[in-house]
């Protein structure tokens, strides 16, 4: 069935998944591949009601900082553009003296979380990333570090000689509050090839989830897309998460993350096409709402898409604007212009726009305030 | 009335009072996406699955203006640091440039200097006539015509002749900004008034000059005072049919006094630019084309704003320091490789055409 050029079966089925049908892959693939205007407005206003239903009415942020403590990696994924290596002009590492002190600004900004993202520098080890987190905590205690993902607990591990659970655990001993979904790019061992060849395998990824979840360390869930992978690469991703979401119910939330392309390897070699369109960005929030019934919350990315699209992910399924970030350079390294700072009147005027109200969360979805 | 049914009955026909339009414009629910979709339905059954654009060139004359609007991050007053004023060789060597791409209009973008007179304007007529003949020149809007007849003490009508007999193609409707008084006189009170601004257009149409019309909008007007300006263009297209197409300007805030002084918002919300779109598209039941401005909202929003109503991507520009001084960062030259990218991703087809909307026939762009 040609979905795309049926609409009163597009209609039908949305209200199937409304009664509580859960949409199967093709289905899913089907949404993903609409171009119409009734179609595309009657999916997204489906992905809408849902997270009514699911969530009710607030949009939720969360005030954190971003850390990149280095750019030094051993990988070069050709998504990135963020990515140095040592003797490169403008590569950088902080210290663990750095760190403390960025914690500590970031403490008295007032934050509940630090997200610290880097690369995987060629001399880190397990040990590594664990003084930095003690660092964190040192500069900021009592703040939520939200730390790491699974190619960087596969890297540390490896680097140390330890399992990964024993790298989950000595981290958990650090300060780990919650692990970062992230290195999840598209769960598909063939994209993954070509798009992040150095990363680890889907199964490696999944399995480091699970153990993560099983520890009780929660974390988000992510997808980039917009390089060139197919509809069906993004709906297989999407059903690798609904079906750990399903065994631990350990995510906390799905964050979509568009393609930034401008700066990128992939692209500049004609390889990845110039990102998604907002057609695919409004479609994949809004399917990522219908067929992942097992999470709570989906993020609009403003540092990926800007403030104007994120205003209608959030009538298409989103429900959260993420965090006030403060720094940023993986998406500005990619060429991204949406700023590294969003304020959160800014939110409150983009929510209270859409006549819902803005509520500050913490990583974990308790409230703040 | 409910929602579902004004929008059926709109689609079917019925046209909407400024009392309903504003009450679409003012949705903020999901509804917003209903109202989307039946703008997309009218605008496939007005136009088709046609999303056109114009080969043409922006021309910048000069940065030095005597209105120094509150929503322009743009014009200069005479002496400040950074302005220029382009004489007739470097406006030749611009417009000849336009012509080696193949450009079939030529739009110059100039501040009102506060020097120009009637004869600045035909002499910058003429001279890009001169250099690129047979294109398109799509220039000066009310408001210019309308300083330089009131400095002559000539009649508006008899600038617009003597703009035509130099070579002008179509006048420009911008200046428009919202036309409503009290909210000119925030944003652009040394512009010419609404009244003016509407009987230079008719004149301009009765003379067989057509326009485009615009709205710039998201500094800080209401819905209503939208409303009321969409509702100024339909009444003229009414007696006229001399606009070509709407054009949405929406408000770029970065760099601009209004928004620097904390008296205008940052720019429209998604939402906003959605349902302006949207609605214009039900509204403006005479207008053939609604563009979208990819200098303005980006790549992204053009995709779902194709989807709610539009049909026209503008022009390639080639260059607008108008949208970048503003602090906009997509605004330089439309590559119609990326145009025909976002065009085929809706399945649609990109096409395109003059300035009056003659189809030209070209073989399809490569989608990159």
């Amino acid at each position: 069935m040609s979905l795309e050029h049926d609409l009163a079966g597009v209609v039908r089925l949305l209200d199937d998944v409304e009664d509580g049908h859960r949409l199967s892959r093709n289905e899913a693939a089907g949404l993903l591949a609409a171009t119409t205007g009734p179609a595309v407005h009657a999916i997204a206003a489906a992905a809408d009601r849902a997270r009514a239903a699911r969530t009710g009415e607030a949009i939720t942020f969360v005030r954190n900082q971003n850390l990149n403590v280095t750019n030094l990696c051993v990988n070069r994924c050709g998504f990135c553009g963020f990515s140095r290596r040592k003797g490169d002009p403008d590569a950088f590492r902080l210290s663990l003296d750095d760190v403390r002190e960025a914690a500590e600004l970031a403490r008295s900004r007032g934050v509940t979380e630090i997200c610290t993202v880097s690369g995987l520098a060629p001399d880190f080890t397990g040990e590594t990333y664990a003084a930095i987190l003690e660092a964190c905590r040192a500069g900021a205690p009592g703040v939520h570090l939200h730390a790491g993902n699974p190619q960087e607990i596969a890297y540390g591990a490896a680097r140390s000689g330890w399992t990964t659970a024993e790298q989950l655990e000595r981290l958990r001993e650090a300060g780990l509050g919650s692990l970062c979904g992230t290195a999840a790019e598209i769960l598909v061992d063939p994209v993954r090839r070509r798009i992040c060849p150095g990363k680890v395998p889907t199964a490696e990824w999944v399995r480091i989830i699970r153990e993560a979840h099983g520890m009780g360390v929660r974390s988000t869930a992510t997808i980039l897309y917009g390089v060139g992978e197919s509809v069906d690469d993004r709906v297989e991703h999407l059903s690798v998460l609904r079906e750990i979401q399903d065994e631990t119910g350990g995510f906390t939330e799905f964050v979509p993350l568009s393609f930034i392309h401008q700066n990128t390897p992939l692209y500049r070699a004609g390889k990845a096409p110039a990102g998604a369109t907002g057609r695919e960005d409004l479609l994949l929030t809004a399917v990522a709402r219908l067929f992942l019934d097992n999470f709570e919350h989906v993020q609009a990315s403003w540092v990926k898409v800007g403030t104007k699209l994120s205003s209608l992910l959030l009538l298409a399924g989103a429900d959260d604007l993420g965090g006030t970030l403060y720094e940023e350079h993986i998406t500005s390294a990619a060429g991204g212009t949406g700023g590294s700072y969003l304020d959160p009147a800014e939110m409150e005027r983009i929510a209270a726009d859409l006549g819902r109200p803005l509520v500050e969360r913490t990583t974990l979805y308790g409230r703040v305030g | 009335m409910d929602l579902r049914t004004l929008l059926s009955d709109t689609v079917a026909g019925h046209r909407l009072t400024p009392g309903e339009a504003r009450r679409l414009m003012e949705v903020t629910g999901r509804e917003a996406l209903a109202i989307a979709a039946a703008a997309d339905e009218v605008r496939e059954e007005r136009v088709g699955d046609r999303v056109t654009y114009v080969r043409n060139q922006n021309l910048h004359v000069t940065n030095i203006c005597k209105n120094l609007c509150g929503f322009c991050g743009f014009g200069r007053p005479p002496g400040a640091p950074g302005t220029y004023l382009h004489g007739k060789e470097e406006i030749q060597r611009r417009a000849r440039l336009g012509a080696e791409r193949g450009v079939t209009e030529i739009c110059p973008l100039s501040g009102v200097h506060p020097g120009f007179s009637v004869e600045s304007y035909t002499d910058l007529v003429s001279w890009i006539r001169e250099a690129a003949p047979g294109v398109d020149v799509h220039f000066c809007s009310p408001e210019e015509v309308s300083f330089v007849a009131e400095k002559a003490g000539v009649s508006t009508r008899e600038v617009l002749e003597r703009l035509r007999a130099a070579g002008l193609g179509t006048l420009q409707g911008t200046a428009a900004e919202i036309l409503v008084d009290e909210v000119r006189q925030v944003i652009c009170p040394r512009k010419c008034d609404t009244a003016t601004w509407l009987r230079v257009i008719r004149e301009a149409h009765g003379m067989g000059i057509r326009s485009t019309a615009t709205i710039m909008y998201g500094a800080g007007e209401s819905a209503a005072d939208r409303v009321t300006h969409l509702d100024l263009l339909r009444g003229v297209q009414d007696e006229t049919g001399g606009f070509t197409e709407l054009v949405p300007l929406t408000y770029v805030h970065r760099n601009t006094p209004l928004y620097r002084a904390g008296k205008a918002p940052a720019g429209a919300t998604g939402r906003e630019d959605l349902l302006l779109i949207a609605v214009a598209r039900l509204f403006l039941d005479n207008f053939d084309h609604v563009q979208v401005s990819w200098g303005k909202v980006g790549p992204k929003m053009v995709s779902l704003l194709l989807l709610a109503g539009a049909d026209d991507l503008g022009g390639t520009m080639f260059e607008d320091e108008v949208s970048v001084d503003a602090g906009a960062e997509d605004a330089a030259f439309m590559d119609p490789a990326a145009m025909a990218r976002i065009v085929s991703d809706l399945g649609r087809r990109l096409v395109r055409r003059t300035t009056s909307y003659s189809l030209l026939d070209d073989p399809p762009a490569d989608p990159a």
